[in-house]
């Protein structure tokens, strides 16, 4: 299933992505092409080990693929060293998962502020501010990593993401560990960056009822792009459609 | 500064790197400092000579600390005139020395290192001493040390080489001497080796040192200024020789286990924290600015460490200085002065290893990728790396290529090289861990604690490796210095048959008159100058003596039985080689009295059989060296009746004096390896603790999967104990196997270049036994602390909020 956009925000042409060799070769994507326009919230979803987190990764630049291109905002990263990629990402991506989101070593705030320090840049304490305060961590800002509980720490990712306004946001089950209030709020804030700020979106989950939130929901199985559902009329639908995918594999 | 947030919140890992740092810098400065204070000094007796001609300096490349060569007396007279007419010189003072020790209450004082204290009382115008009383006017006064308690005109009894004679005291002075008359001087001190020259009011002294310098040519040195000090105490270099002997090796120690240790607590530091620089690299970090991070984390360690190092150095060195005079391995009035440079230094230095050390561990920390951030087991994925095989493989072609060369006895520097060697299979093996552990570690039956240590190798690798190296310092240090030469010496010929030997006590030598009243076989030590600045060390023999000599050693040419009159020696075969000299040669040798004589060779024997390089009879030592002492004396019929303490002697049975020169010589062998074992143990000690207790915090995630699936505590604890004994017990074997095989082909090396003696080491099974527990100890205590408080902290967490999906967490091992 293929799809072209003149705006895409992101861009797959025919990726490859295969771990391991000979007869333990698991071929994680296989020939993968999709276009993320820009201003769209997208859903990936599909069985375990379908290769959502491949993709996700190798469309990001985090990891390389095995065969085909991907463009993020026009720019191909085939050719980019680790530098190159590195800049990028601090410019134009955004990350949110499940865990693992934020330096240990540094508060909130200090996350938050961490792609533009690392630009050089002074990060404005009150755009810092004002990112916490969108994600409703107003009063949070000097706790650590620690002291702040899964969802918090999402939403300091999400902070993160806003204050850059990057061009496209991955997220990798970001609402995976948290229970339905906590995730609602997470979403809508996700939402929110595309509606509010045309931000791109892209978002791996297993949990039809967060990808009801999505401008449009992709399936994924054994590393193919098998179905695909645009706006999506309520979780039950895309339940359905779910286990349609599921049972046929 | 990002380097400056990470850190702090990170200091518990990098305490361990702060701590060996810090050591090391203290290490450093502490010997820096003890050996720059223990510059040689102008002595006190020069202090008001501005200055000074000596006779010709000899080669010193034995280390034995011979006097200068003496002038004859024509040239010495001659010198003397004619410095004295050069213009700006005042007077020119002859300055003697010689052999004298008080008796007070029936014992000599000063002991065995009052050497030469006698003088002539005009020299004691080159010094600005305070007199009271008179000068010495008759040939039996003398001016002695006011700090005696001996007021003008009391009686006193010196020692000389004669024997003890009465003397009266006619004046006292603040210094350790005794000043007699100018005639009593000349006939106890034989050849003059330094003229003092006093300057006339307003004399130029650059343009005098030049004169000077134009009429003594080359027959002597002119000194002035801080050059002056060359005329220290020959005693006292050679105590402060051996004070260096003991702070370079502890420094050289100190600082190869600070690089090692600083080098691996960063390496692992790094690879502890791969998932923060992945999360780092994740939202936009250049790999460089990973390495930068690191680096500044370095930095600021290394400085702090830097300067707590110094200071801990700075206040040390005093404490370590005193040990050492105590220890008889720096001159007594020994004191710290604490120079710029030495400080500075050790700080330099512990900053520079810091960067050094964390180098590699930058590079590796800058090639972590960013996806790494959201792995969530971490297996090493490629734990050799190329630079790992490449360093590895070159430390163990180093280690290897010194091995033989020690063995075979080509490489110059006995000592060192196999110590080198050491190091460099240390560092060899520590790099190829992943590849040489393996095997080792499946030797253990299958179970959990192997498969974890498999596993992570490398974690494994860095537990090993510093109870690796304490093992093989431990045991080399002391296995070293238990080799043991045995040849047939002299004295050992000489022990044969008697069964009492006479020897010095409270005294550097025995006088004549102690000869004279025992009899026996004597052994009497002075100096032979031959050539432009040669010099051997020769024993005058007494007849018994001789006869004895004639059985023991193994002569390999000429005979033995020619050793007669005042014109004979035999020399040792290598001294033979060198000077080109055969039974029937003769040759030049200049005494310790100045004069010059022909000598005729009459044997050569080998090189162990006796512990001189040449052998004269002893009426040949008392007609050239009137300060010359005898240093033993072997009788086979019971001694009896004299005032021994009082002639500075003792009377000993053969075994008793066999376990005194023994325990003299252990003294310093047991100083030399209580410092370097001291600090190689603490030093170690500090990195199995830090390594066990990073690498035990590091795994709390498995300690929890562990209590989920159901093991006890007890159970958790058990199996990082084992997990801690495991890596001590393949430490322990890989360091004996290091240390043994170094102290082997040392042995052998030795033994290459002493064909007919026997060398062995005796293995310091004790201080094996000890380490290994030592390390045992701590590595499992520090294992068990730092798992127990993993443990703890989990729980608390689990208690303030529950851990989703906490089956996630990283697969065993
Ligand atoms: N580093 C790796 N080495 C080997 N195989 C891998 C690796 N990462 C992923 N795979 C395999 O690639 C396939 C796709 O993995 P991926 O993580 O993309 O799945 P996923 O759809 O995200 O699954 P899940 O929903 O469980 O997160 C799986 O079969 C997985 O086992
Ligand atoms: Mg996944």
């Amino acid at each position: 299933m293929t799809e072209h956009t003149n705006t895409a925000a992101v861009e797959l042409r025919a990726v490859r992505k295969t771990y391991g060799s000979g007869a333990r070769a698991v071929a994680a994507l296989d020939g993968v092409s999709l276009d993320f326009a820009t201003g769209t919230f997208t859903a990936v979803m599909g069985p375990s080990g379908s290769g959502k987190s491949t993709l996700l990764h190798c469309a990001a630049g985090l990891d390389r693929p095995d065969d085909g291109t991907v463009r993020i905002g026009g720019v191909d990263l085939g050719p980019l060293d680790e530098t190159a990629l590195a800049l990028l990402r601090r410019e134009r991506i955004g990350f949110v998962f499940q865990a693992f989101n934020l330096v240990s070593a540094l508060t909130a705030e200090q996350n938050v502020g961490l792609p533009r320090q690392l630009a050089g840049k002074r990060a404005d304490s009150d755009e810092i501010r004002a990112a916490l305060t969108a994600v409703g961590l107003a009063n949070r800002g000097t706790h650590r990593p620690s002291q702040l509980s899964g969802g918090e720490q999402q939403r300091v990712a999400i902070a993160r993401a806003l204050i850059t306004r990057p061009a496209a946001v991955f997220a990798d089950e970001p609402t995976g560990a948290l229970d339905s209030k906590t995730s609602r709020g997470v979403l809508e804030l996700l939402r929110g960056i595309v509606d509010r700020d045309g931000q791109t979106v892209i978002m791996v989950t297993h949990d039809p009822v967060a990808a009801a939130h999505a401008d449009r929901v992709v399936l994924l199985a054994d590393g193919r792009l098998v179905d695909r559902i645009d706006n999506p009329q309520g979780a039950q639908a895309i339940a359905a459609r779910m286990a349609v995918l599921e049972a046929s594999c | 500064m990002l380097s400056v947030r990470t850190l702090r919140h990170r200091w518990v890992s990098l305490v361990g790197t702060f701590v060996a740092l810090g050591l090391g810098v203290a290490i450093l400065a502490m010997s820096g400092l003890v050996m720059s204070s223990a510059r040689a000094k102008v002595p006190e007796r020069y202090s008001g000579a501005a200055v000074l001609v000596a006779s010709p300096e000899v080669s010193q490349e034995d280390n034995a600390f011979t006097p200068s060569r003496p002038w004859s007396t024509e040239v010495g007279g001659d010198l003397v005139d004619r410095v004295s007419s050069v213009p700006g010189v005042a007077r020119a003072v002859e300055d003697r020395s010689f052999y004298a020790q008080a008796v007070i209450d029936g014992r000599p004082v000063g002991g065995a290192s009052a050497e030469a204290l006698g003088h002539n009382w005009n020299s004691s115008t080159l010094a600005s001493y305070r007199v009271e009383g008179a000068a010495p006017a008759r040939d039996d006064e003398v001016v002695l040390d006011r700090s005696l308690g001996l007021a003008p005109g009391s009686r006193v009894s010196l020692l000389t080489s004669a024997g003890p004679s009465g003397f009266t005291v006619s004046g006292t002075v603040d210094a350790d001497a005794y000043f007699v008359t100018e005639a009593v001087a000349e006939r106890l001190s034989g050849g003059l080796r330094v003229i003092g020259l006093d300057l006339s009011p307003g004399a130029d002294e650059k343009a005098v040192v030049a004169a000077v310098r134009a009429v003594v040519g080359d027959r002597g040195r002119v000194l002035s200024g801080e050059a002056r000090a060359e005329l220290e105490v020959r005693g006292e270099a050679k105590v402060r020789w051996i004070g260096d002997q003991v702070l370079t090796a502890m420094g050289g120690l100190g600082a190869f286990v600070c690089v090692f240790m600083v080098a691996s607590t960063f390496a692992f530091a790094v690879s502890q924290r791969r998932r923060e620089f992945g999360l780092l690299r994740l939202v936009g970090a250049t790999p460089r600015q990973v390495r930068v991070l690191v680096f500044g984390e370095a930095l600021v360690v290394g400085v702090l460490a830097g300067l707590a190092g110094v200071a801990l150095g700075a206040a040390s060195a005093p404490v370590v200085g005193g040990l050492l005079v105590d220890a008889g391995l720096e001159p007594a009035g020994f004191a710290i002065s604490y120079g710029f440079f030495p400080l500075a230094g050790a700080s330099g230095i512990g900053v520079v290893v810091a960067m050094l050390g964390v180098w590699a561990a930058s590079r590796r920390a800058g090639r972590v990728r960013p996806i790494e951030a959201l792995r969530t087991a971490e297996v090493d994925p490629k734990p050799m790396t190329r630079a790992r095989w490449i360093g590895g493989g070159v430390a163990m072609a180093v280690g290897v290529g010194l091995f033989l060369l020690t063995a075979t006895g080509v490489a110059e520097d006995l000592l060192n090289a196999p110590l080198y060697a050491a190091m460099a299979l240390i560092v060899g093996l520590t790099l190829l861990g992943p590849v040489v552990l393996p095997p080792l570690v499946r030797l253990v039956p299958a179970t959990l604690v192997r498969e974890s240590a498999l596993t992570a190798i490398r974690r494994t690798t860095s537990t090993v490796s510093p109870v690796l190296i304490t093992v093989v310092f431990a045991v080399l240090v002391s296995g070293m210095f238990s080799l043991t030469v045995t040849g047939v010496s002299l004295e050992k010929s000489m022990a044969i048959g008697p069964s009492t030997v006479v020897s010095a006590r409270d005294t550097p030598g025995l006088s004549d008159e102690v000869v004279s009243t025992v009899g026996g076989a004597s052994l009497l030590p002075t100096t032979l100058y031959t050539g432009s600045n040669d010099h051997l060390d020769a024993v005058g023999v007494s007849p018994e003596a001789f006869a004895k000599a004639h059985q023991g050693l193994s002569v390999v040419e000429g005979s033995l039985n020619d050793l007669t009159g005042t014109d004979t020696m035999a020399v040792n075969s290598p001294t033979a080689s060198r000077m080109a000299w055969h039974p029937g040669s003769t040759a030049d040798i200049t005494f310790a009295d100045g004069s010059t004589t022909k000598l005729r060779v009459v044997a050569v024997f080998s090189k162990t059989s006796a512990a001189a390089s040449a052998l004269v009879t002893r009426e040949t030592v008392r007609t050239h060296d009137p300060s010359a002492l005898t240093s033993a004396i072997y009788v086979d019929h019971p001694v009896v009746g004299a005032d021994w303490p009082a002639l500075g002697a003792q009377v000993m049975t053969r075994a008793e004096y066999a376990e005194f020169t023994e325990a003299e010589d252990n003294r310093l062998v047991g100083i030399f390896v209580t410092l370097l074992l001291a600090m190689s143990l603490g030093y170690s000690a500090l990195a199995i603790v830090n390594t066990l207790v990073m690498a035990t915090a590091d795994r709390a995630s498995d300690f929890r999967v562990l209590r989920l699936a159901g093991a006890t505590r007890r159970q958790v604890l058990g199996s990082v104990a084992a997990e801690s004994a495991l890596a001590v017990a393949i430490g322990s074997l890989l360091g004996v196997v290091v240390a043994f095989a170094t102290l082997a082909t040392l042995t052998s090396g030795v033994a290459h270049n002493l064909p007919d003696a026997d060398v062995s080491f005796s293995p310091p099974w004790g201080v094996l036994a000890g380490t290994v527990a030592l390390c045992l100890a701590l590595a499992v205590g520090a294992g068990l602390f730092s798992a127990n408080s993993a443990l703890k902290a989990d729980r608390a967490v689990h208690r303030m909020r529950s851990f989703g999906r906490a089956s996630r967490g990283r697969p065993l091992g």
